[in-house]
């Protein structure tokens, strides 16, 4: 195992890796912008070096302030968390280049899983279903084709895009060419790549994913899957283990298929494979995710496994020592981020000082946070404030524990707004409660809100 | 009122307290008044318009004569601008200026192991001058001089690694 690690991110899953650390006996170093030179982060660890200004692009994704970091730390090894670095193939080389070993997969495997076209050719090949669509870029007159073939509704995606940005969905064939003209030029503006695809849209769909461990010595094991449908604009809002009435022999299929497709392209460490989940019960390969991820916890609430220190016992060369036999999901596991944003406001992001924070506690509720009172939520990163995660044997008891540690939980500053009301109206809402929601969810209950305040103002 | 120059020193260690204070503080004070006599740093957070008013009807003008340091704007403390974070200015005579690293790395006072230091506490060095350099991933960056001024006090010394924005030397602007 590893003697000392850098972690080159902030916030909440700084601090998670910090006490994996901490828990394993492995000393923790933080790289940290000036900005976060008191965080919680940088506290809880064993060192910290500060690595550049509050902008990300001069410190948390500066890739050579991190290696130069890492290198005078001693560290054998750099967690990347999520975001910033963590998906920077280039990055994983860097650090390989310098002797570092870089959490994650290796980055010939990032490059290849990055990539929205290489990943869909990748994982048909390896025998994931796909949404019904083309594997190379087309040209408008070869697309409108396809999409007669596959027929309405059809989306057009950019190949380099992402975040939700660069698609078009058509509903009737006779504006597919002015819409696939249209996403040809905004993907050139935007990413400049003008390639884009065509595939099936499915108006109603969950978001199921499934958490994969992988090591180097090929054995991989999935832990189940969690339904992210609760988002908005590809924003997960709430997440939970295991996916509500989906049948546990659907989850071993699409885990098993999962696990095979990952190990074949070279996977280690821990992952997660995106599918898209018809409401006839078929399901579609979407995206992978090279890193750890937010929504981690819910997984480990069920499984008791503790991924992050999974992560660090692979990376280290040893062998993940588990079985799928050995993976056992128990009761339901909740997540809801709580965020500073203004739902009001279209979820704008509400920096700003806070001044009163009391976190839920109390049996069988997990909270993943980072601030404390006196705290600012920095303009400059995510406006992430805590993880809320309830378990409890069954659903329903898992809801009410969720609502009773939203309504515990107090965060309040001047400019402070934060996403804790949306959620507990989520969490007592029908569709929610009866597990029958798609990932248009946020959207409606949004409307009714809007809504409900003309109704109210007028 | 008091000596100044015979306070000198001791001013000079108060401004660098407050410029220590000042970098640990997430939000940054409209005014910052350092005394020497007393050993009173006081920090005001409140806008600068308003701030004038109960100013004046505290009993603090006469402190505000005998004192050293005097307000700074909070511009000069805004924690990053993008084109310069690397430099803390205390607008009067007795301030110092700092020059700082401009990323991690490690610091070197000379060109080479047998070459004299670039320069010694004490030296007077004009802006854009040399006075170092941090090396990071074998890529060495001279430090220099961001004004006409007197070194005061060096921070690092040879060898040492630096993080970003650490002090390396505090000079007296001429």
């Amino acid at each position: 195992m590893f003697r000392t690690i850098l972690i080159a991110n902030r916030g909440e899953i700084a601090l998670r890796v910090v006490r994996a650390c901490r828990e394993l006996g492995i000393r923790s170093v933080v790289v940290h912008s000036t900005r976060d030179r008191d965080s919680a982060a940088v506290r809880a660890a064993d060192d910290a070096i500060q690595i550049g200004p509050p902008a990300p692009r001069r410190s948390y994704l500066n890739a050579a302030a991190v290696i130069e970091a890492a290198l005078r730390s001693g560290a054998q090894a750099v967690h990347p968390g999520y975001g910033f670095l963590s998906e920077d193939a280039d990055f994983a080389d860097a650090c390989e280049a310098a002797g570092l070993v870089f959490i994650g997969p290796s980055a010939a495997t990032m490059k290849l899983l990055g990539s929205k076209q290489e990943a869909r050719r990748h994982m048909a090949q390896a025998g994931l279903p796909l949404l019904p669509g083309t594997l190379e870029p087309l040209d408008a007159r070869a697309a409108l084709a396809l999409a007669k073939q596959i027929g309405p509704p059809v989306i057009i995606k950019a190949a380099a895009g992402g975040g939700g940005r660069g698609m078009r969905v058509v509903d009737s064939l006779d504006d597919f060419v002015e819409a696939f003209d249209a996403t040809v030029t905004t993907s050139r503006t935007l990413f400049g790549d003008g390639a884009v695809y065509v595939e099936r849209y499915l108006p109603l769909a969950r978001h199921i994913e499934i958490q994969i461990l992988c090591d180097n010595d090929g054995n991989g094991v999935h832990l189940g899957a969690r339904d992210c449908s609760v988002q908005r604009r590809h924003q997960k809002l709430i997440e939970e283990s295991p996916a509500p009435r989906l049948s546990a022999d659907v989850v071993a299929e699409m885990g098993g298929a999962a696990v095979r497709a990952a190990l074949q392209a070279g996977y280690r460490g821990a992952g997660t494979v995106e599918f898209l989940v018809a409401p006839d019960g078929r399901y579609y390969f979407m995206e992978v995710n090279c890193r750890i991820q937010v929504e981690h916890p819910v997984t480990e609430m069920v499984t008791g496994i503790d991924l992050v220190s999974a992560q660090l016992t692979v990376a280290s060369g040893e062998p993940i020592g588990l079985t799928q036999r050995d993976v056992v999901s128990r009761g339901v596991a909740i997540e809801c981020r709580l965020n500073a944003e203004d739902p009001d406001r279209g979820f704008v992001p509400s920096p700003g000082e806070i001044e009163t924070y009391v976190p839920a506690a109390g049996p069988f509720v997990r909270v993943d946070g980072h601030l404390q009172a006196g705290d600012v939520v920095a303009p400059e990163y995510d406006s992430l404030i805590a993880k809320v995660v309830a378990w409890a044997p069954d659903r329903a008891s898992a809801r009410a524990r969720m609502r009773r540690a939203l309504d515990e939980f107090v965060i309040d500053g001047p400019n402070i707004r934060t996403t804790r009301e949306f959620l507990l109206r989520v969490i007592d809402d029908t569709e929610f409660a009866q597990a029958t929601h798609h990932t248009n969810l946020v959207d409606r209950l949004f409307d009714n809100m809007s809504l409900h305040e003309n109704t109210a103002n007028g | 009122m008091s000596d100044t120059s015979s306070n000198a020193p001791s001013i000079e260690g108060l401004v660098a307290a407050a410029l220590r204070l000042l970098a640990q503080m997430t939000k940054h004070p409209e005014r910052l008044r350092v005394q020497a006599g007393e050993h009173s740093i006081d920090v005001d957070w409140r806008p600068a318009r308003s701030a004038s008013p109960s100013a004046s009807a505290s009993p603090e003008p006469s402190m505000v004569s005998a004192s050293v340091a005097a307000a700074m704007t909070s511009s000069a403390f805004a924690p990053a601008p993008a084109t310069d974070t690397l430099r803390l200015f205390a607008d009067d005579e007795s301030g110092l200026d700092y020059i700082c690293a401009p990323m991690v790395g490690t610091f070197y006072h000379a060109p080479s192991p047998e070459a004299p230091p670039f320069v010694s506490v004490g030296d007077t060095v004009a802006s854009g001058q040399q006075v170092g350099i941090v090396e990071a991933m074998k890529l060495m960056v001279p430090i220099e001089a961001v004004a006409h001024g007197r070194i005061v006090k060096a921070f690092v010394d040879n060898g040492e690694p630096v993080e970003y924005g650490q002090h390396l030397f505090a000079f007296a602007p001429a």
